[in-house]
């Protein structure tokens, strides 16, 4: 699951990506945002269009303004481990793995993904910046963290024919070895299969002197279609993944009132109670699920804004904190932070506007709702 | 269970056997410091089968090669509860002298004579002193009780630590708040040196007027706020509690070392020692420090992030030195003896106590110092002697003390340059002298670094209670030197990590 920071809204001098020349080249909008500081195309061509190509074809998009870390050494599996929810030792070399940073208190911080690439290497990849963390949680172990985030540069491949497009890039029988290196234009990268939204695809990192070459030769070799912030976050929101810093606070840095446990954000199955130990689990297992719940609604509307109240029988249970128009769905998806006592219960939803304008929702399934449903029913038969 | 071997000391059992798992055993006490029997000894009485493990210390190798050194002081703080519970008492606690009343010496040759019972102590002030020292005394009598409760606790259902009327005590500078309360610079001076006495700061630094309130926070012989000597000092109080311990039918044992406390689905199972045996219980109280306990025994992947992070507070910096002097001739005058009744303070001005105390961070001797000096054989009523014993405990010291013997002849003319001060006549008769450093104390586990100064009282409150409640581990308690406000051999927080290994106990049995 690949999602990004909120936006810097105060940054007004982002720096550019190692791909931002192709990406500005490539773009007709030219309408930029700024991510941990870096300049993130919001569109390619329209939004729709951009959905359009990832949904339906192969889409291209620049991942340099995610964070990430190198975790090497003998202890890299065991610290992950303690720092994350993921299960690092069960990862095998060239697989990868989504989860959550947690605090002692058992708040969310951010979403991560764990990769390994060798051993006793793994990269750890987030939204937001986490060094002090990190080196807080590293610490007594024989590890080597250092952020890598400034010498490298990613691209996601995304789409129903992203497998067939990276084929036509790399060759089939490299497609399919299981090392997690792959060479493209005698470049090595570190290849993984992820998912943006509910859409699968790849992740190829690789060194930032070689951006252009590595985007070029996609572009060209399987005429995939370059997309922007704006498509990836209507794909988002229709999968189910909350955005740091917009859907939650990060836990490191909120009040206690802001800070969220993953039931909270609809995530419990990012932090299984019965896969060992990390960072919060024994306060998990201790507290109850919280009293907030962060929901997907589908609104009838052409647009909405983040800040609208969500209402139901009457009462004020919440309000919306991030919505994109979903060319599938033809209405706006929205995540809302809701009382837990609307959650599942009150069923007739409403949002209104500042204006007065009322707009009919209703909840609706996401593929991360869907997995959390599965791992509580699995865990309720258990 | 280990039987008693020859040569050892009655009720210390060997180490475990090599090897086996040993089971059936209710509680795991590590380290025999005062709060490690304290917890010991309640839980035994409670009828747990509680194991303690003492470790070797080097005290011990010293001893037998003749070279044991006695370290001794005053007590401030022992908890009546402890007394109580653990029927002390009964097992031998006795006060030699009780409600010691204080003189302070100051420069220019002031001196101010303080009662040992802190509410009463106005009679020897002037007039003018009187109304204000009461106030004062009655402000930090009650805000020091605070100071006394267990972290978290609240008083009135106002949380203890953050609500108080008397919060500007606790995070006050000494300075400040004296000069507020008090109109005369003599017993100001007194006061300051009572402030930053074993603690970190300084008199012009926030939080210093904590210091006071820990000082306070203490009930000696029935009375808060006082100063008492035990029959034979802090060694007394330490066996009688070993007593205790024998008596509630611990089970003392000696081991090289314990190599990992046992946690398995997020509770204590028990300890693994260096043999590879293990010895399975569902409750662990640790008297350790607390790296020792959490970083080493537990290993941090057990550990919560923010909770590793509470660890790496600074240490402080500097530690208390004593000197003990025997001196020879009798003292027959009854002024002079009536002196050596009294504790007697050194209190230089306070900004020679801050220049101190910033001397002793970066290294430093520092010129001037607090002196807190009694005479032990006089307290204990042998006062028809030849030689006398004098202990001196002097305040502010760097607490490494690298170049040896150097630095300790350094130290020890300093201080007999200030003894010199209050007694001039005394050094000629001095016999034989030793100094003792926070560095010795650390090698020997009777009673464990009460040299070392304390963190000023907000931050040491802050970190005990952060240390009591976030390790998440279930069955595992906390009692090591960091929980502990205060002076030496108080027991509180013993008894509290025994109090909350039976009620564990208790709600795990009720479910």
């Amino acid at each position: 699951m690949i999602v990004f920071a909120a936006e810097d809204q105060a940054n007004t001098a982002p720096a550019p990506t190692p791909l931002y020349g192709a990406v500005s080249a490539a773009s007709e909008a030219n309408a930029w945002s700024a991510i941990n500081g870096f300049s993130i195309v919001e569109a390619s061509s329209t939004g729709d269009e951009d959905y359009k190509a990832a949904t339906m074809s192969a889409a291209i998009t620049d991942l340099g303004c995610l964070v990430r870390y190198s975790i090497t050494g003998a202890d890299a599996a065991r610290a992950l481990r303690r720092l994350t929810t993921i299960q690092c030792e069960r990862i095998e070399i060239g697989d990868n793995a989504s989860g959550l940073i947690l605090t002692d208190k058992a708040k969310v911080i951010d979403l991560c993904n764990v990769a390994r690439l060798a051993t006793q290497m793994f990269m750890l990849t987030t939204p937001a910046s986490h060094a002090r963390w990190l080196s807080l949680a590293t610490r007594s172990f024989d590890v080597g963290v250092s952020d890598i985030s400034n010498e490298i540069a990613a691209i996601g491949l995304i789409g129903p024919k992203a497998h067939e497009a990276f084929e036509k890039v790399i060759g089939r029988k490299s497609l399919n070895s299981d090392d997690p290196m792959r060479t493209v234009r005698g470049v090595e990268t570190a290849f993984r299969s992820i998912q943006i939204g509910s859409v699968d695809g790849y992740e190829l990192v690789f060194p930032k002197d070689e951006a252009l070459t590595i985007w070029e030769r996609f572009v060209r070799r399987a005429a995939v279609s370059p997309i922007g912030l704006n498509a990836l976050e209507a794909l988002r929101i229709e999968a189910g993944a909350p955005r740091t810093n917009v859907d939650f606070f990060r836990a490191d840095r909120a009040s206690a009132s802001q800070a969220r446990t993953p039931w909270e954000l609809g995530l419990s199955h990012l932090a299984p109670l019965d896969c060992g130990s990390f960072n919060g689990r024994q306060t998990l297992r201790k507290t109850g699920d919280g009293n907030r719940r962060l929901a997907t609604l589908a609104v009838d509307a052409d647009a909405l804004s983040p800040g609208y109240v969500v209402k139901g029988a009457g009462k004020e249970y919440g309000s919306i904190t991030s919505c994109a128009w979903s060319p599938a769905l033809k209405r706006v998806v929205a995540f809302a932070d809701l009382d837990k006592a609307a959650f599942g219960k009150v069923r007739e939803l409403s949002v209104c506007s500042p204006a007065g304008d009322v707009f009919s929702a209703h909840y609706y399934s996401t593929p991360e709702s869907a997995r959390e449903q599965a791992t509580y029913s699995q865990a309720k038969r258990r | 269970m280990g039987e008693v071997q020859d040569g050892e000391e009655p009720g210390v059992n060997a180490a475990s056997p090599t090897g086996g798992i040993e089971s059936g055993i209710d509680a795991i006490v590590l380290g025999a410091s005062f709060d490690g029997m304290v917890a010991a000894a309640r839980l035994g009485k409670a009828g747990l089968k509680t194991i303690l493990f003492e470790q070797e210390t080097k005290e011990e190798s010293d001893a037998s090669a003749g070279q044991s050194i006695t370290a001794d002081s005053l007590l401030s703080m022992l908890d009546s509860k402890v007394v109580s519970e653990l029927e002390l008492y009964r097992m031998g606690l006795n006060y030699a002298a009780r409600r010691l009343d204080s003189i302070y010496f100051m420069d220019e040759g002031e001196t101010i004579s303080l009662d040992g019972d802190f509410h009463g102590a106005s009679q020897h002030l002037d007039d003018a002193e009187i109304e204000p020292f009461s106030d004062f005394s009655k402000k930090i009598l009650n805000a020091a009780a605070v100071v006394a409760l267990p972290a978290g606790a609240r008083v009135n259902g106002q949380a203890t630590n953050s609500d108080h009327d008397d919060f500007a005590f606790r995070v006050g500078a000494v300075d400040e708040i004296l000069s507020a309360t008090l109109p005369r610079v003599p017993l100001r001076t007194a006061m300051a040196a009572e402030c930053v006495y074993g603690f970190d700061c300084a008199p012009s630094e926030p939080f210093s007027f904590g210091g006071m309130l820990s000082r306070m926070s203490g009930e000696i012989a029935g009375l808060p706020g006082a100063m008492a000597y035990a029959d034979g000092g802090l060694s007394g109080v330490m066996q009688t509690v070993r007593r205790a311990v024998q008596a509630n039918k611990v089970d003392v044992r000696r081991t090289p070392s314990v190599q990992e406390i046992l946690i398995e689905q997020d509770g204590v199972a028990g300890v693994r020692l260096a043999s590879g045996g293990q010895i399975r219980a569902p409750n662990v109280i640790s008297a350790l420090n607390a790296n020792e306990t959490f970083l080493d025994l537990v290993g941090a992947g057990q550990l919560g992030v923010e909770f590793q992070s509470a660890l790496s507070v600074p240490e402080p910096r500097v530690a208390k030195v004593q000197l003990q002097l025997e001196i020879t001739g009798a003292v027959t005058d009854e002024r002079t003896l009536q002196l050596m009744r009294k504790r007697i303070v050194y209190a230089p001005p306070a900004h020679a106590m801050s220049e101190a105390i910033f001397q002793a961070r970066r290294g430093q001797v520092p010129d001037a110092m607090i002196l807190e000096i009694f005479f032990p054989d006089v307290l204990a009523g042998r006062e028809e002697t030849e030689t006398y014993s004098i202990i001196v405990t002097a305040h502010p010291l760097p607490i490494e003390m690298a170049d040896g013997k150097k630095r300790k002849a350094q130290v020890e003319k300093t201080i007999l340059s200030l003894v010199d001060r209050i007694a001039p006549n005394v050094r000629k008769r001095i016999q034989s002298q030793s100094l003792l450093t926070a560095d010795d104390m650390s090698k020997r586990d009777t009673p464990m670094g009460w040299l070392n100064a304390q963190r000023p009282v907000m931050q040491q409150m802050a970190l005990a209670q952060k240390l009591k409640d976030a390790s998440g581990v279930s069955g595992l308690y906390f009692c090591g030197s960091e929980v502990g406000v205060g002076g030496p051999l108080c027991g509180r927080a013993g008894l509290q990590a025994a109090r909350a290994t039976i009620d564990g106990r208790r709600r795990r049995e009720a479910r």
